[in-house]
C-alpha cells in the first residue's frame, strides 16, 4: 500500500502487521488498534482493530506481551473542545 | 539509547504530552507501551483511567468488583473541576455507605508503579487507579515532584518546553541541557 504522508489508513491494517512507529496510525481516527510486541523486540505488531475492545483484545494483556493501545478521537480535531483536568 | 533527562514540547493546545512506557506489577497487567500521558501540575495524584489502555468495559467492571471487594485495596473518590457540589455531596454519601461500585469518581491503588520517559525511569509505591473514567492519564505532582523541572521557553527551539530528570539520576547531560535551553 502507498503511505500518505508517512501514515496509514485503516484499510491498510491487517492483524500481524508491524508498525515501525504509532505516528504512521495517527490519521486513523475512533478505531482502537493495539500493538503488540515481545519486551526483547523493537518493532510492534497489530494485534486488535476495533470500533470497541472486547474479550478478544482483553486477551492481549495476558500474553507477556508488551501492549500500545492506539485510540485517536476524532473529537480532538474540534478546536473548541479541551480538557479543564 | 535511553535517554539521560526528559525533554517535552508543550502542543498547539497548551498541553505536555509525552508518550511512556507503564506498568502497575500488583494489577497482572502486561507492561503498557508508548501509551500517551499528560504532564498535570495541578494534580496532586498520578491517575490512570484503565480504559485508556484499551481494556474493554466489561473487564473493567470486573476488575473494579474485585477491587471494591478487596478490604486490602485503598479507595478514594476524586473529583474533577466541573464537578457540581450536588454531586460531591451524593458521592460522599455512598462512599461513606460503601456502594463502591455505584461511584464514577471512585479510584483504587495499585502497587509497584513504574513510568518510564524514554529509558528516564520513576518508580512510585502505588497510583490510583480508576475504572469508568475515560480521561487522560495524568502524571500528577506525586511523580513530578521527584524531578528537577523546568518549564520555559527554549532558547534554542524557540517553543516552551518540559526539562527533566529525577533526583536520583542527575547528570551532566541534564545540566548541559539546562545550559542549552535555558542559560541555567
Amino acid at each position: 500500500m502507498a503511505l500518505v504522508n508517512n501514515k496509514y489508513t485503516l484499510e491498510d491494517l491487517y492483524i500481524g502487521m508491524e508498525i515501525i512507529d504509532k505516528d504512521q496510525l495517527s490519521g486513523i481516527y475512533d478505531t482502537w488498534i493495539m500493538l503488540v510486541k515481545k519486551n526483547s523486540s523493537d518493532v510492534y505488531t497489530v494485534g486488535f482493530i476495533g470500533k470497541e475492545t472486547n474479550e478478544e483484545s482483553d486477551k492481549l494483556f495476558m500474553q507477556g506481551s508488551v501492549v500500545c493501545p492506539v485510540y485517536n478521537d476524532s473529537i480532538e480535531l474540534e478546536g473548541d473542545i479541551y480538557y479543564e483536568e | 539509547m535511553k535517554n539521560k533527562y526528559i525533554l517535552l514540547e508543550m502542543n498547539q493546545r497548551n498541553e505536555i504530552r509525552a508518550d511512556v512506557n507503564m506498568t502497575i506489577k500488583n494489577m497482572e497487567l502486561t507492561e503498557i507501551g508508548s501509551v500517551n500521558v499528560k504532564i498535570d501540575t495541578g494534580c496532586p495524584y498520578t491517575s490512570i483511567p484503565i480504559l485508556k489502555f484499551g481494556i474493554s468495559s466489561t473487564k473493567a467492571q470486573q476488575m473494579k468488583q474485585r477491587d471494591c471487594a478487596d478490604d486490602r485495596i485503598r479507595k478514594e473518590i476524586s473529583f474533577g473541576v466541573n464537578d457540581a457540589k450536588e454531586k460531591r455531596d451524593a458521592d460522599k454519601e455512598k462512599f461513606r455507605a460503601g456502594k463502591y461500585m455505584e461511584l464514577k469518581s471512585i479510584t483504587f491503588q495499585h502497587g509497584d508503579f513504574e513510568i518510564d520517559f524514554g529509558g528516564v525511569c520513576i518508580s512510585k509505591d502505588h497510583v490510583k487507579v480508576s475504572y469508568d473514567r475515560t480521561g487522560n492519564i495524568l502524571i500528577g505532582m506525586d511523580v513530578l515532584s521527584q524531578m528537577d523541572i523546568h518549564i520555559g521557553k527554549s532558547k534554542v527551539l524557540g517553543k516552551t518546553v518540559f526539562l527533566a530528570c529525577p533526583y536520583v539520576s542527575m547528570n551532566q547531560e541534564y545540566v548541559e541541557a539546562l545550559n542549552m535551553h535555558f542559560d541555567i
